[in-house]
């Protein structure tokens, strides 16, 4: 269980998160969601230790967060930040290398990464220079980076991979595969996923519960069919949406149109 | 990929091999030519040469370790400042940390036997390279702090912040050479441009024992620095301790270039040029940058200071000036090369 108790957070004088609770149960994907500006992403960052001041409200596996060495957090929880900034010419391999403390053999860490980079369909792009990848295939090296990152030791409790907008800048087709892929670690790993996401129809998809932000706080906290109602998501974006049931079973919401001239 | 080289092996040994032949010259050639066989068999003990002996062991042989250790120091010191900053424009003359350093160095030679008289009664003949690793590395503490805000180090902010410091260090220095004797102010002079004339085993044992350390150390930070490259966040999410590798490296940098202050004063460019050079061979991983970097440095001071002792011999000119006269034309033309690659 990854887990935040009733943070609130200034920053700059300003209320980014006022009496949030947040909690991520193993063997589940977790989706974030709201307009910019909600506190999604800091949420996160909370949630991956990077505030200090409030690593007592958050707890991994049952221990607060300031309890823990940056080394052993490593191997429990990945964070896929919204973008990296790198000036330098590493190669796509030298990029998952470069987040893996863990030491391996040669031979096994060659095994790892390649494993690692056809998951999220770059193996090909494995000698390439980083700089001169598409935004997509840069995050599709992150993702990889993360998950190779966790994947790199064998697991003794559940892990989480915290996920920033991991599929922003992937086409349609990559999209679907990574949340594919990531739902199958979900479920087989007993590990638990958190992303920020705005796609809603993404997160209907593939996402086991939904937590949705506006304006630092928590508006509603469930199941996809209890978050996604047109009423609460047209309040919170402030734009009219309506939601029908996908042929598959799951919400589709269509922004645009308002529940009430639609309904027949 | 576009690295010269595949093998960061091969580049290894093209480097040491270029660096022995490097040697090599430095000590055949000079005001007086010897051979190679007068130097190995001098060195060796094989042969007997009281004139050879005196010109390898007590001149030459001194300032060519003295060179190669100060150029090791300097671009050792530029990789992982260059790492630190995320920048690859960080040198520690660029950004005023030898100007700091050479200006604790200059207040110690001019005020060392008025206002600062309990401190060279303090510290003794290390007076000078104590006063010159805290001056380094009150700059680079004052750099990093000024440039670095939320985690994120501001390139633009960092560059104007060394130009203050090596306008401040300038302008103090300048007030230095009012105060200073005229023997004193040729000391100035030899720190403002850089200069391993004056080299003996003295300075090799003052500057040798610190670089060392900075040479051996770093590369330890190798793994972290490559993450770090990623930004800062992501290093202490992947699991490595970022403040203790922040300050540690901090001090390591300064110390190597304090050091290579110490004893030849300022030596400009070697710290960019040198691991630039290194990561367009081998690319930017620093596990081979930091290493391959020492001794890239080495062999260009060491080959800067041939051209200092024969341009003008039987005079010499600074190598400081040499470095820069060849350093800078070398850059630029890099830079020209820089703009159909991408990153660094």
């Amino acid at each position: 269980m990854l887990s935040a108790h009733d943070i609130t957070l200034k920053l700059s004088g300003r209320d980014v998160l006022s009496q949030v609770s947040i909690a991520a149960p193993p063997g589940q994907m977790l989706a974030i969601m709201g307009p910019n500006g909600a506190g999604k992403s800091t949420l996160l960052k909370v949630l991956s230790g990077d505030f200090a001041s409030v690593n007592d409200q958050v707890a991994l596996n049952g221990q607060r967060l300031s309890h823990w060495r940056d080394g052993a957090l490593a191997q429990f929880r990945a964070v896929m930040p919204q973008s990296v900034q790198l000036n330098f010419a590493f190669t796509v391999e030298e990029v998952i290398e470069a987040g893996i403390r863990h030491p391996m053999s040669l031979q096994a860490r060659q095994v790892h990464i390649g494993r690692m980079l056809e998951m999220f369909d770059v193996g090909h792009l494995r000698q390439r220079n980083y700089l001169t990848l598409s935004g997509g295939e840069q995050q599709r090296v992150q993702l990889a980076r993360v998950l190779a990152q966790l994947e790199a030791m064998p697991a003794s409790a559940p892990r989480y991979l915290l996920l920033d907008e991991c599929t922003s800048s992937l086409d349609l087709s990559h999209q679907h595969q990574v949340f594919s892929v990531l739902k199958a670690w979900v479920s087989t790993d007993q590990s638990g996923v958190i992303v920020v996401l705005h796609d809603l129809n993404l997160a209907a998809q593939y996402a086991d519960s939904l937590l949705l932000m506006d304006q630092g706080q928590v508006v509603k906290q469930g199941s996809v069919h209890d978050v996604l109602q047109a009423q609460v998501l047209s309040d919170v974006y402030r734009y009219p949406v309506q939601v029908i049931e996908h042929p598959a079973g799951w919400p589709l919401v269509i922004a645009g149109v308002s529940a009430s001239s639609v309904c027949p | 990929m576009q690295r010269l080289m595949s093998s960061p092996q091969l580049a290894t040994g093209l480097l040491l091999l270029a660096l022995v032949l490097a040697f090599s010259a430095s000590l055949t050639q000079g005001a007086v030519s010897l051979s190679v066989w007068q130097v190995y068999g001098t060195l060796s003990g094989l042969l007997d040469d009281a004139y050879a002996q005196l010109v390898i062991i007590d001149i030459r042989l001194p300032r060519v370790v003295l060179g190669a250790i100060v150029g090791a120091g300097l671009a050792i010191a530029g990789a992982a400042m260059q790492g630190l900053f995320r920048n690859p424009l960080a040198d520690p003359g660029l950004v005023g940390v030898s100007s700091g350093a050479a200006l604790a160095a200059v207040m110690v030679i001019v005020l060392g036997g008025s206002w600062l008289k309990q401190w060279t009664a303090f510290w003794g003949y290390f007076a000078l390279p104590v006063a010159a690793f805290a001056g380094g590395l009150l700059v680079t503490a004052v750099i990093y702090k000024v440039s670095t805000r939320n985690g994120r180090t501001d390139v633009a902010l960092m560059l104007l912040a060394g130009i203050a410091i090596n306008a401040i260090t300038g302008a103090a220095t300048g007030i230095m050479t009012y105060f200073a004797t005229d023997e004193e102010l040729r000391t100035l002079t030899f720190w403002s441009m850089g200069s391993l004339a004056s080299a003996s085993w003295v300075d090799v044992a003052i500057a040798g024992f610190p670089i060392l350390c900075a040479c051996g150390l770093l590369p330890l930070f190798a793994r972290p620095l490559n993450a770090f490259l990623m930004g800062e966040s992501v290093t202490r999410h992947s699991g490595f301790d970022v403040r203790r590798m922040k300050r540690l490296v901090i001090s390591l940098t300064a110390l190597a270039v304090g050091a290579a202050v110490a004893v030849s004063g300022v030596i400009g460019f070697v710290g960019l040029v040198a691991p630039h050079l290194v990561r367009l061979l081998v690319g930017p991983d620093h596990r081979w940058v930091l290493p391959l970097s020492a001794m890239m440095g080495a062999f260009l001071v060491v080959v800067s200071d041939i051209f200092a002792r024969l341009l003008i011999s039987p005079a010499e000119l600074p190598i400081g000036l040499v470095m820069a006269a060849i350093g800078g034309p070398f850059f630029l033309w890099l830079l020209l090369q820089q703009r159909a690659r991408v990153g660094f």
